[in-house]
């Protein structure tokens, strides 16, 4: 009966958990997604208005904690290290940051187009194509919440009634 | 390797390297067009090499000169050029973006010109004994004239390393020289930071027009003599007299073809009529020194 007892306490919170670590993802999603956003946004800002040179956003977007610090520490490595350029440097940053981020395939692909915009001559290209990738990741940031409010208590609902409702058809 | 060199891609370094010493010893000039054959622009001729650069190397280029960041030298490149480290100098040529009539940046580009830095020091030696006034104990004022590529700026630069610097052997000690750069060609600074060879005591003013430069550096860094490039304009030359009559010693350049053609402009009278009685006639074959009219020394240019 014990050992019942402790199965079934099991299930419960391992669904449970299931349940909210999905929940926590659709929250950290968005999360990600706004700093990057405004990560980008700030670089845009040096680069149109005080004409920072590339290196110097980059030590600096490197004390930001979390997502962005990763992000920008592997494109200074392959900046300086490997000495590639702005755009392949980018690019490769994104990659080996895709595997360790909750983000999808859809976002690194736009945040790859980073790459593409930093690597032009003038300001005026560069704010072009910055602001317009930056808008696109504000939007999939505004999806990205949504959805965590909406499935959010879903997920965390289901799990723990889904754990529930296993035992009962297991008992 | 020649620092110009690490701006290339390694393709056309090879290409380079074989055509001449990585040093690029007797090498002027690099142009770089896309989609036209490099060319290596030497004292005496032009070498074209096989190499044509593609979009990709332009991007090469443009990134390292720039560490990364070419929008960075928008100001710079209203000039038309940027000095890079070492005090080589890049022209840029490619399609420009406007804002309200005038040249706000480069938004494509097609040709580089990367300038060797031309430093020749101990060029300007054999005029500086005739320039040294002993009983003053100062420098006299002098004109230097010629037409462009003459040697002019590379002489005057070295004039200015030759004053900077203590001469222990003529028992001449240092003295202040400031440079007022208009264009960065005098000093080739890099970040405010000359990049040529000379003495202790220079002080640059880059970038500035002459004439506010020339009073600044009289108010705020008390030079002994003032080193100015190009000449020309009535308000360049009160400028000039205003600086003799604080008694600095200026040393100057002017383009003419030759002495006769400057003494013959109206504009010049009332600097040839002040204390500027020393005259350097630059040309392709070398340099000379008139006091007045009667010519002093001639000194051949080395190639």
């Amino acid at each position: 009966m014990t050992i019942q007892l402790l199965g079934a306490i099991f299930i419960v919170v391992g669904s449970g958990l299931e349940g909210f670590r999905r929940a926590y993802m659709l929250q950290k999603h968005q999360r990600v997604l706004i700093n990057l956003a405004n990560a980008f946004s700030w670089m845009q800002n040096e680069i149109v208005k005080r004409q920072t040179p590339i290196l110097d956003i980059v030590k600096d977007q490197q004390l930001r904690k979390g997502d962005v610090e990763l992000l920008y520490e592997k494109f200074n490595h392959h900046l300086v290290v490997s000495q590639f350029l702005l755009r392949d440097a980018w690019i490769e940053a994104v990659k080996e940051y895709g595997e360790y981020s909750l983000l999808n395939q859809e976002d690194l692909e736009w945040i790859e187009r980073i790459g593409e915009a930093i690597q032009q001559f003038d300001r005026q290209s560069i704010d072009k194509e910055l602001s317009f990738v930056i808008d696109v990741l504000r939007n999939r940031h505004h999806e990205a919440r949504n959805r965590a409010i909406q499935f959010g208590k879903l997920y965390k609902t289901l799990g723990v009634m889904g754990g529930v409702l296993l035992v009962l058809l297991l008992s | 390797m020649h620092p110009i060199l690490s701006l290339l891609p390694q393709s056309l370094q090879q290409e380079i390297g074989s055509v001449v010493t990585m040093a690029l010893d007797g090498v002027e000039e690099l142009r770089i067009r896309i989609g036209r054959p490099v060319e290596l622009v030497m004292e005496q001729n032009t070498i074209a090499l096989t190499y044509i650069p593609s979009s990709s190397d332009r991007q090469y280029i443009a990134e390292k000169i720039s560490q990364h960041s070419f929008y960075s030298l928008e100001e710079e490149l209203k000039k038309g050029y940027i000095t890079i480290e070492g005090g080589h100098r890049v022209g840029i040529a490619g399609k420009v973006t406007l804002e309200n009539g005038s040249v706000q940046a480069i938004q494509s580009i097609s040709s580089f010109a990367i300038r060797k830095a031309a430093e020749r020091v101990g060029c300007a030696d054999q005029f500086m004994k005739e320039l040294w006034d002993p009983r003053q104990q100062r420098w006299k004022h002098c004109l230097l004239v010629g037409p462009p590529k003459s040697g002019k700026t590379t002489l005057l630069r070295d004039m200015a390393r030759f004053i900077s610097s203590e001469q222990t052997h003529q028992g001449i000690k240092a003295q202040k020289v400031s440079i007022v750069d208009e264009r960065s060609e005098i000093a080739a600074c890099h970040v405010g930071i000359p990049q040529l060879t000379f003495g202790t005591k220079i002080d640059v003013l880059d970038r500035c027009p002459k004439i506010e430069g020339m009073t600044m550096m009289i108010r705020s860094m008390s030079p002994e003599v003032i080193i100015v490039d190009e000449i020309g304009h009535t308000r360049d030359i009160e400028a000039v007299v205003d600086a003799i009559y604080t008694g600095v010693t200026i040393i100057m350049t002017a383009h003419a073809s030759s002495m006769e053609e400057l003494r013959k402009r109206p504009l010049m009278d009332k600097l040839l009529q002040s204390e500027v009685i020393h005259f350097i006639e630059c040309s392709s074959r070398g340099s000379s020194l008139f006091r007045g009219t009667e010519k002093v020394i001639t000194v051949d240019r080395e190639r």
